[in-house]
């Protein structure tokens, strides 16, 4: 057998796995998702009122009342902004591995699903410590005097995340240089 | 473009068939109709071999510089 049939061979392997690896991907990056919307709702709904104080507000004592459910779902819409934001990136990422499971690896459509993930990344992270800040606000505005707080709270995970979809939104615009040489070699006969 | 590809001139010479000389070289009639028309960026080694080979010629029987204006 030649090199080059063994070559082939070898590239179909490849492929074959990175089309397998990609549905799964895509599946987990749905399932993810729909667990992360629904994991916050619960929380919402169901967490005592001291605990979503103490964790959200950083009020542990001086409160008078039950969080009630108006407050619970203004707090759910506030925390599903940068959440919203993520699950936005992770739906793009899902497109990109459809797109690399149907075969297509290197097309101008999955750099820009890559370039939104990162992008959707990014303003994730940045939204945080804002989302937090208003939920403090809302969570300990019926508190007692001097219990009310504004927190605002830019941690080592925000960094991370900008600094991932930075990483991310590169490797999305190194791609597209990449097929710009791609489209040129394909000229060549 | 300056350089002329003189691949249609030395085909009518031998009076072959782009046809042939396409499935010669491996690459596609249209990419061989491309080539003829110097509408491509580049020519690959393997491919000018293949051509000269066919046509027995040499590579640069197949290509001319002309100034612009020049016919």
């Amino acid at each position: 057998m030649s090199a080059e049939v063994l070559s082939d061979n070898a590239r179909a392997l490849r492929l074959a796995r990175i089309r397998r690896l990609s549905r799964l991907l895509a599946a987990a990056c749905t399932a993810t998702s729909i667990l992360l919307t629904a994991a916050l709702l619960v929380y919402w709904i169901v967490t005592p009122t001291p605990a979503l104080l103490s964790a959200q507000a950083g009020v542990s004592r001086g409160y008078t009342i039950e969080l009630g459910f108006t407050i619970r779902v203004l707090a759910f819409l506030i925390s599903m902004l940068p959440l919203g934001a993520l699950i936005y990136g992770l739906m793009q990422a899902r497109h990109c591995f459809t797109a690399f499971a149907a075969g297509r690896i290197f097309s101008a459509e999955s750099a820009g699903r890559l370039r939104n993930f990162a992008m959707a990344i990014i303003v994730s992270a940045l939204l945080k410590p804002f989302a937090g800040a208003a939920l403090s606000v809302l969570l300990s505005w019926h508190g007692s005097p001097g219990t009310k707080s504004l927190v605002f709270n830019i941690g080592s995970d925000t960094v991370l995340g900008l600094i991932f979809g930075g990483t991310v939104a590169l490797i999305a615009w190194v791609m597209r240089e990449a097929m710009t040489i791609a489209d040129e070699n394909a000229q060549f006969v | 473009m300056p350089i002329k590809v003189r691949l249609n001139v030395m085909l009518a010479e031998r009076n072959a068939k782009s046809k042939d000389l396409a499935e010669y070289v491996g690459i596609t009639e249209a990419n061989l109709s491309l080539l003829k028309q110097g509408k491509v960026k580049g020519v690959r080694f393997e491919t000018l071999e293949r051509i000269c080979q066919f046509l027995g010629c040499q590579p640069g029987d197949l290509l001319r510089y002309e100034q612009d204006g020049e016919e």
